[in-house]
C-alpha cells in the first residue's frame, strides 16, 4: 500500500497540477471546437496523445510495461460514451476538467464529482448494474484496431503519430493569457501519463491514469470501509485534486465560487450522468480519452467519438436555450 | 449600459452567452460583462476581438474576478 501511495501521489499531483494549468478538459475542447472553431485545447489533448502514442507503445512493445487491453464492448462503449458526454456538458467540464477545478474552489465541479462518484458506484455494483451488464453483452474478440484492420501496430501508429504531428506543427496553438502554450503543456501531460503507465505497472495494476474505478474507490471506501478497490489509481486522483490547488493556488486561480442553485443541481446531474455513463462503456475522457487512445484500444477510441458526439449535442441544445430563456 | 452578471457560470457558458448578447447589441453600444472564470475571460478575448465589436477594457475587479467592457463597433 505504501509503494502504491508514494507512486500514486508521485504521478497525481504533477498531472493535477498540469491539467489545471493547462486547462485539459475534454467538455473545454468540444465546446471551443463547436461555437468558436478553436482548437487551443484539442491542439493541448493531441500533444498528450501524440507523446504517449509513441512512447507506451514504445515500452510496450519492448515489454517495459504490459499494455493492457479493455474488451471491445461496442454497444457499452457507444452508449455509455454518449451519456457521459451529455453529462460532461452538463457538469462544465469531464472528469479531468470537473476533477482539477475542485482544486480551483469551483464548488458546482465539486458537487458533480460527488455525483458521478454516486452514479459510478450504482452502475458498477448497485441498482443499475444489471443495466451495465445488458449493455456489455455485445462485444468482439478484437479489441485494437490493428486488431480489427488486421495489421501490426506499428502500422497504424507511424501514420496516426505523423498526421497529429503535422497538424501540430501547422501553426503555433493559440497562446492563453494566464497559462503558457499549450502544446508544451500537452507533452508534459503525456509524459506524465507514461510515467503513470511505468507507475501503475510497478504496483502490478496494468493500466494508465483512470477516473472512473479510483473515484467510486473513495467513495467505497468513505462508506463502507471496503478498502479492496483501493489502489495506485485512488491515490491519483487524491493527487490530482492536491496538484491541481497547487496549480490554481500559484497561478491565483483559487477561489470559493458557486453558481445559481439551478446550475448547482445541473451539475449534479451531469455528475451522475458521468459516472453511470463512465462505468458503463468502461472509462471516461482519462482512462479512454488520455489513456486508451494512444494504446489505439478500439473500446477507447469508439468511446471517445461517442462522448464528442454527447457533448455536442447537449452544447448545442443547451446554447439554443440559455440564450434565449 | 448592459451588464451581464456571469459569475459563478463555467464552460463554456460565460462565453457562448456573451457572444450572444454582443451580437444583439447596436452599433456602438456598450455591455460590461462580469465573470470569474479565467478560461472564459480567456476565450472571450480571443473570441471577441477581431470581429465587428472590441474589448474597450478589461479589468481584474477582484481576486479572480473580472470586468469586460465590449463595445459594438459602429
Amino acid at each position: 500500500m505504501l509503494l502504491q501511495l508514494v507512486l500514486g501521489l508521485g504521478v497525481g499531483i504533477p498531472f493535477g497540477f498540469f491539467i489545471q494549468r493547462g486547462r485539459f478538459c475534454v467538455n473545454s475542447a468540444s465546446q471551443d471546437l463547436l461555437f468558436a472553431k478553436d482548437v487551443t485545447i484539442l491542439k493541448l489533448y493531441a500533444a498528450a496523445v501524440l507523446s504517449q502514442l509513441i512512447l507506451v507503445n514504445l515500452l510496450g512493445q519492448l515489454g517495459v510495461i504490459r499494455l493492457t487491453m479493455p474488451p471491445f464492448f461496442w454497444l457499452a462503449a457507444s452508449a455509455g460514451g454518449f451519456i457521459f458526454g451529455i453529462g460532461a456538458a452538463l457538469a462544465g467540464g469531464c472528469s479531468s476538467g470537473s476533477c482539477y477545478r475542485i482544486g480551483e474552489g469551483l464548488v458546482g465541479p465539486f458537487v458533480a464529482v460527488v455525483a458521478f462518484a454516486i452514479g459510478a458506484m450504482a452502475t458498477q455494483v448497485g441498482a443499475l448494474r444489471p443495466v451495465k451488464e445488458l449493455l456489455r453483452g455485445p462485444r468482439l474478440a478484437e479489441a485494437s484496431l490493428p486488431d480489427l484492420l488486421g495489421v501490426n501496430p506499428w502500422l497504424v501508429i507511424i501514420p496516426l503519430a505523423a498526421l497529429l504531428l503535422f497538424w501540430l506543427l501547422q501553426r503555433p496553438g493559440g497562446r492563453f493569457i494566464f497559462s503558457p502554450i499549450p502544446i508544451k503543456f500537452g507533452v508534459i501531460i503525456g509524459l506524465i501519463g507514461t510515467a503513470g503507465w511505468l507507475a501503475s505497472s510497478a504496483t502490478g495494476r496494468g493500466y494508465g491514469i483512470s477516473v472512473v474505478q479510483p473515484i467510486s474507490s473513495i467513495l467505497q471506501v468513505v462508506t463502507t470501509a471496503d478498502i479492496r478497490g483501493v489502489n495506485w489509481g485512488t491515490f491519483v486522483i487524491l493527487g490530482l485534486f492536491l496538484g491541481s490547488f497547487i496549480g490554481a493556488r500559484g497561478a491565483r486561480e483559487f477561489r470559493w465560487r458557486t453558481p445559481s442553485a439551478r446550475r448547482l443541481m445541473q451539475q449534479f446531474g451531469g455528475g451522475l450522468l458521468m459516472g453511470f455513463g463512465g462505468v458503463v462503456a468502461g472509462g471516461c475522457t482519462v482512462g479512454h480519452g488520455l489513456t486508451g487512445v494512444p494504446i489505439l484500444s478500439a473500446t477507447s477510441w469508439l468511446a471517445m467519438i461517442t462522448i464528442v458526439m454527447g457533448i455536442w449535442a447537449t452544447g448545442y441544445i443547451r446554447f439554443i436555450m440559455e440564450t434565449n430563456p | 449600459m448592459k451588464i451581464l452578471d456571469l459569475m459563478g457560470e463555467i464552460c463554456p457558458l460565460p462565453e457562448v452567452i456573451t457572444k450572444r448578447a454582443v451580437e444583439k447589441l447596436a452599433p456602438g453600444e456598450q455591455i460590461k460583462v462580469l465573470v470569474d472564470y479565467p478560461k472564459s475571460v480567456e476565450n472571450i478575448t480571443r473570441w471577441v476581438n477581431g470581429g465587428s465589436q472590441k474589448i474597450l477594457e478589461l479589468k481584474e475587479s477582484g481576486p479572480c474576478q473580472w470586468e469586460i467592457l465590449i463595445q459594438k463597433e459602429a
